[in-house]
């Protein structure tokens, strides 16, 4: 009679359980939870990328891997360059913010460091003299040339918009240059 | 009595709080007056006071005069460097064609050392000046009142010829000439309102402020060493590399006959204008 009970009893809890997870997996409502395959886009088609990237990326498990899937979306857009493309990748990160992959302000950098020729890695908090320690300022020297290569990939390679890519070139160098006379008269 | 008295300081108290209230309003209204007017405009960036763009004109005079002085010696001391050369005179001194060559370069380089010794006092006096002048006004304008990003915008803010996009590429040459074009950018700079190359040619002066002074006491320092040396060897005839280097050196910071670093090549002609505006762009 006891171990009738017993039994009766530790069911219950396994159904319990059971309907437990149940609730808990049909919550994360439109998310799928289907184990996704995230690859990265390759191939010459920068459309079919894009689509196979929004698709991969709708899975949580591939969100954090934005970062490589924009890399090889570059990558795929130096293959089929084009004046379109600065429009695709904005619609693209737009898409990417909406779905709360990444946060506006990313939006915002991915978009400008390959896009545009205004220099995101050039800061707007403190004052010229306040980046003036020789470290910070090679540091600014060293970010800003790694923005170059990025408008270089984007801008020349995915865009082949020569203009804006020497456009970005040009304020590159007087940027260097009023940055190295700031500095040296901060230092003095 | 009193009570009249009382009325009369009550409306004395509300007719002088009245006025303060006129005076604050009038004071509020001119203030924000200023304040918008203040928000519509775009920072000033005042780089070239009266004394920067004097300093610079004086500078470039006293290149001048020095040049002129030193032009003459410096084409006798290259042609007799050339005609020791062509004689194969290196290692052959003691020749008597050599040894006279040797004897007059002697004497030209030992006048080149006295004109430059009394010269370049004042060059360097002048060029410290300038030097100074628009280090104050370059920590202040672009150091302490403009961010990174805003040294950026000051840029953008210059409308771009595409057919000059290297303006801002070290000029070379001269230095009176240098000096020159540097005066008129920026004696006219300010009719023209374009702050973002006034503020690249400002930096452009001033790092050549500084590279021409480091290279004017290097000089001097020299100098002095080589008068010395003439006078404890009495080496006059004694052709030495260091002698040659020497003129180098002031041909250097007169006419700048150093090679040239090649810049990021300039776009190819056409528009500018992007065709697609993403409103993610900054």
């Amino acid at each position: 009679m006891i171990n009738l009970r017993k039994n009766i009893y530790s069911g219950k809890k396994i159904l319990f359980v059971i309907a437990v997870l149940g609730l808990l997996m049909s919550s994360c409502g439109n998310r799928k939870y289907v184990m996704p395959t995230c690859t990265l886009p390759s191939g010459v088609n920068i459309e079919e990328a894009l689509d196979h990237s929004r698709e991969d990326l709708g899975h949580l498990q591939c969100e954090t891997m934005f970062d490589s899937y924009y890399r090889r979306l570059i990558d795929v857009a130096k293959r089929d360059p084009g004046m379109e493309n600065k429009r695709r990748f904005s619609e693209f990160l737009e898409w990417a913010n909406a779905e709360g992959i990444i946060d506006k302000i990313q939006a915002r950098s991915y978009y400008n460091r390959y896009f545009n020729t205004t220099f995101i890695s050039l800061s707007d908090d403190f004052n010229v003299c306040s980046s003036c320690s020789e470290t910070t300022q090679k540091e600014i020297e060293l970010q800003l040339e790694e923005e170059l290569r990025q408008k270089e990939e984007g801008l020349l390679r995915a865009c082949r918009d020569k203009n804006a890519y020497y456009a970005a070139a040009d304020q590159y160098n007087s940027i260097l240059l009023l940055l190295d006379a700031t500095c040296t008269a901060c230092r003095k | 009595m009193p009570k009249l008295k009382n009325i009369e300081s009550g409306v004395r108290r509300r007719g002088r709080r009245f006025y303060w209230i006129l005076v604050f309003f009038a004071v509020f209204a001119v203030g924000e007056g200023e304040i918008s007017a203040a928000a519509k405009q775009s920072p000033t960036i005042r780089l070239f006071p009266t004394n920067v763009v004097e300093n610079i004109k004086h500078t470039g005079q006293a290149a001048k005069a020095m040049e002129e002085d030193l032009q003459d010696v410096i084409d006798r001391l290259n042609q007799q460097e050339e005609l020791y050369l062509a004689s194969k005179c290196e290692g052959a001194e003691a020749e008597q064609g050599c040894s006279e060559i040797a004897s007059q370069l002697g004497q030209t380089y030992m006048e080149m050392l006295n004109l430059m010794e009394t010269r370049l006092p004042g060059m360097e006096d002048s060029v410290r000046a300038t030097s100074t002048s628009l280090e104050t006004r370059i920590r202040k304008e672009l150091g302490r009142k403009t961010t990174p990003r805003g040294l950026q915008k000051l840029l953008e803010r210059t409308p771009q010829d595409s057919t000059d996009s290297r303006r801002y590429k070290r000029r070379s040459g001269r230095l009176s000439e240098k000096f020159r074009q540097y005066y008129k950018l920026v004696a006219m700079g300010p009719r023209t309102g374009s702050g973002g190359s006034l503020a690249a040619v400002a930096a452009e002066i001033y790092l050549d402020t500084q590279e021409v002074q480091d290279l004017i006491a290097l000089t001097r320092d020299e100098i002095s060493r080589a008068k010395l040396m003439i006078d404890l060897d009495q080496a006059y005839g004694i052709i030495t590399p260091e002698m040659f280097e020497m003129v180098g050196r002031v041909k250097t910071i007169l006419f700048g006959e150093t090679g040239e670093e090649e810049g990021i090549p300039g776009p190819p002609p056409g528009n500018a204008k992007a065709e697609y505006q993403s409103p993610l762009e900054m």
